[in-house]
């Protein structure tokens, strides 16, 4: 069965190496409720990028809890954190800064178009 | 049902629209009822004794957020009952706060009934103005004293909470009580009314976020003397001036919220429409309060930076690099039904944003901050020369792809008809008006300050002024429409000139992407009878064929527009036609009480000789109240060059001499004052110096 929120946090140390610099670090931890119990990832942002794993220092920074279905949507960029936040299908505690700064981690959103290309291709 | 001005309290996104009698009754007109973070959480909440509703006699303004109603039973037509009065006091400090006192001026007990009908229909600020059809549900709960009126979609939950501190009969449709008052005699009951927006175990979702802060009454006080004491000192002999800058530095304090993201003060745009974060206002705001309350700008820095756009979302109009279009807290956003949980359908923000940027050091000192957000401003930057250069060819263009709810025109001219050909075509997409050039200009002779003096990237500097330079002089050679002497209002997708008249190239001055020999011209175009009202400039000119003096963007005067006008005149030397501008406003907020609204009719000043009200016009709005404040640093010639704030006062005869005490900045606090000017108009300093006081003291804003 797809496991898009698995594979997100599987690829997303590879994916995030040379990421957009900035000023955000520290660790959030993601509790993902799956049928099965809740899932733990935590993601520590460094320096040098950053570091997933199932297993981290608590209390981390920032925590984010959300169920499977949302957490799809999320890593696939069919909803944002912050209206998910908004319907309350997302509820985070901590610093919401290095929440915000992982959204450059979540994918453009499905079918989602440069719009250099239609410009130019005029 | 009475026609009446609204009365309306604010405190900063939470707001309260009622009529004079402080009743709310839903309506579509105008926005009435109390709302909080975009949703309405009263829409029904009337008073009645006896079954009758009371009449105004009269309404007690006591600050933005406290007003006293002084009413007696029975409709105006009626015979008015004198054995009866009521003092209704209403507070939303912290939260709404409802102080009913009925005074019986009898010789005899009273037993009365006392009753206020409340319902919600927890509308979203899109759909205020039409019928409300709810997709969740709505439930009512009656306890002991209170009223619970509950909002579920989904997990979606929103709560109003009204509680009464005296005994009172609860029923789903209202509260009643009995009071029985001795004669000569009074009877307080209360109310509180809480507005909840429930995230997990019942704990309101802003708790965790650090963003709630149920401020007293007391405090809030407290912080309006706080946020006035620091503000300058005004003295001048102008009524009108004295006026509209009391009541723009208390708008600017009423219009200041907390965002969920920091928890620090954010500016408003204006009410009741865009009570929230918008990027563009919110930087103009800034822009212009930045000599008298800089506070502002450095939150609203922080939080843009937070939420800069990373990603691809066509819905949302978000690119690696843009700087927020607005953020809405509602329901319509929470349920990606409208785009704005952030949306990104501006193209002028980003540049702007680092314009304020490299303003805010200028003034403050504050180069850590700078240092800061050094790849935010540089992604920023980025985006010019990238996602905002849509067709390639150098300019900023723009082209929604929302097409249900991006704006058609992504500048500050957004409405559908708001940027035109003179003979009223509308122009194909791909639109790169001017001032998103100049904009862009001034950002990267901006960003090549900061890359020199803060970020030590001299390299990256000089490209961007290389670039800024080959902009500037593509623009002069593109934009400028040479029989007309002026610069067109922008380029279609073609390359051809959309050649309306229009105020934008005022902006094109305070940019300084104009050419120094062409500046004469478009000053004379903008203070020319087409463009120059009397009062101010208007958007768009007399005898364009879309030209309405009540056109929201094409005839109306905007005050925020004209104070930026006004500071590009003075930049390029026009003291005096920045000084009719600045005199033409400050008359025209005494008309308004001060309180200059979002913008006001077109009308020739000898024709109206008053300043005709815009229908449906925000009011406070901030880029309003900020523009009576940028005018002052225009007229006074305020500039901090150098590490000192300089001085070069060009006051009209109308406005007399004024002097500012405390003007805060990197040098401590600076008293300035300005004389009249005797300067012959189209003079120009070759070099600002200090001419009046010039203070050097501790930096209020830490090390430089």
């Amino acid at each position: 069965m797809a496991d898009p929120t698995g594979e997100f946090f599987e690829t997303l140390e590879e994916r995030g190496h040379g990421a957009l610099p900035g000023e955000a670090r520290g660790t959030v931890r993601f509790d993902v409720t799956r049928d099965t119990g809740t899932e733990h990832w935590y993601v520590d942002i460094h320096s040098d990028g950053i570091s997933v794993s199932h297993t981290g220092k608590d209390p981390a920074d920032s925590v984010v809890q959300t169920d499977r279905h949302t957490c799809d949507l999320l890593v696939t960029g069919a909803t944002t954190i912050v209206a998910a936040i908004l319907r309350n299908r997302v509820r985070v505690q901590g610093n919401l800064l290095l929440i915000l700064a992982f959204r450059q981690f979540f994918p453009d959103a499905p079918s989602a178009r440069d719009p250099r290309v239609a410009g130019r291709a005029r | 049902m009475r026609e009446a001005e609204p009365i309306t309290l604010l405190d900063g996104n939470r707001f309260v629209v009622s009529d004079d009698a402080g009743d709310i009754c839903s309506s579509y007109h105008f926005p009435s009822g109390l709302f909080s973070f975009d949703t309405r959480f009263l829409s029904t909440w009337i008073l009645s004794i006896n079954g009758e509703r009371l009449h105004p006699l009269s309404v007690d303004d006591l600050q933005y957020f406290e007003s006293r109603f002084f009413l007696a039973p029975g409709e105006p037509t009626h015979y008015i009952d004198a054995q009866l009065s009521v003092i209704r006091r209403r507070s939303i400090a912290g939260r709404f706060d409802e102080d009913l006192t009925v005074l019986n001026h009898r010789s005899e007990w009273v037993e009365l009934t006392v009753r206020i009908d409340i319902e919600n229909d927890f509308a979203d600020f899109s759909e205020i103005g039409e019928p409300v059809v709810k997709k969740g549900r709505i439930s009512v709960t009656t306890g002991e004293n209170q009223l619970r009126i509950s909002y579920a979609r989904e997990s979606f939950l929103r709560e109003t909470v009204i509680t009464a501190s005296d005994p009172v009969t609860v029923d789903p449709g209202g509260m009643t009580f009995h009071p029985r008052i001795a004669p000569h005699s009074s009877w307080t009951g209360t109310l509180t009314v809480d507005t909840l927006m429930l995230g997990g175990e019942d704990r309101d979702l802003r708790d965790s976020l650090s963003s709630r802060v149920n401020r007293t009454k007391a405090q809030t006080l407290a912080d309006l003397d706080d946020w006035i004491a620091r503000a300058p000192q005004l003295t001048s002999r102008s009524e009108a001036l004295n006026e509209a800058y009391e009541r723009s530095v208390i708008d600017l304090a009423a219009l200041r919220y907390r965002g969920l993201v920091s928890g620090e003060y954010l500016p408003a745009a204006g009410l009741p429409y865009y009570m929230t974060l918008f990027g563009r206002q919110g930087i103009i705001t800034c822009l212009q309060t930045l000599p008298f309350l800089p506070d502002l700008t450095r939150p609203t820095l922080r939080a843009l930076a937070a939420v800069q756009g990373t990603r691809l979302d066509d819905f949302r109009e978000e690119e690696p690099g843009k700087i927020l279009y607005q953020v809405r807290y509602g329901e319509s956003s929470a349920f990606d039904e409208l785009p704005h949980s952030l949306s990104y359908g501006a193209a002028d923000t980003t540049p702007l944003f680092v314009v304020l940027l490299d303003e805010y050091e200028r003034w403050t000192g504050d180069a850590d901050l700078v240092r800061q957000l050094r790849h935010v401003a540089r992604r920023a930057l980025d985006w010019i020369d990238t996602y905002g250069n849509l067709l390639g060819d150098g300019y900023v263009r723009y082209e929604p792809r929302n097409p249900h709810h991006g704006p058609v025109n992504q500048c500050w001219k957004e409405s559908p008809d708001g940027v035109s050909f003179a003979d009223g075509r509308l122009p194909g997409p791909y639109r790169a008006t001017c001032e998103l050039q100049g904009y862009a200009y001034d950002a990267k002779m901006r960003g090549a300050r900061l890359a020199r003096l803060f970020w030590g990237e001299p390299e990256y500097a000089d490209r961007l002024e290389r670039e800024a330079y080959d902009l500037k002089q593509r623009f002069n050679r593109d934009f400028w429409v040479e029989d007309g002497e002026y610069y067109a209002l922008g380029l279609d997708s073609n390359g051809a000139r959309i050649d309306a008249l229009a105020s934008n190239m005022g902006h094109l001055l305070w940019s300084g992407i104009v050419d120094e020999q062409r500046a004469a011209a478009v000053a004379r175009r903008l203070l020319g009878p087409e463009l120059f009202s009397g009062w101010g400039v208007r958007t768009l000119a007399a005898g364009q064929a879309r030209y309405n003096p009540v056109g929201y963007h094409v005839g109306s005067v905007w005050p925020a527009d004209n104070s930026l006008i006004a500071w590009g005149l003075r930049r390029y030397g026009f003291a005096e036609e920045a000084g009719r501008i600045a005199v033409g406003m400050f008359d025209a907020a005494r008309y308004f009480n001060g309180r200059l609204p979002e913008t006001f009719g077109g009308y020739d000043r000898a024709r109206t000789s008053f300043p005709v009200r815009y229908p449906s016009a925000c009011s406070p709005y901030g880029g309003s109240a900020g523009s009576i404040l940028l005018l002052m640093r225009v007229l006074l010639g305020m500039e901090p060059i150098g590490g000192r704030l300089t001085v070069d006062a060009a006051l009209p005869g109308a406005v007399g001499a004024i002097a500012l005490g405390g003007v805060p900045g990197r040098w401590g606090y600076a008293d300035v004052s300005g004389r009249l000017s005797s300067r012959p108009p189209g003079h120009r300093p070759l070099v600002a110096r200090p001419q009046d006081q010039n203070v050097r003291g501790s930096n209020p804003f830490g090390r430089a």
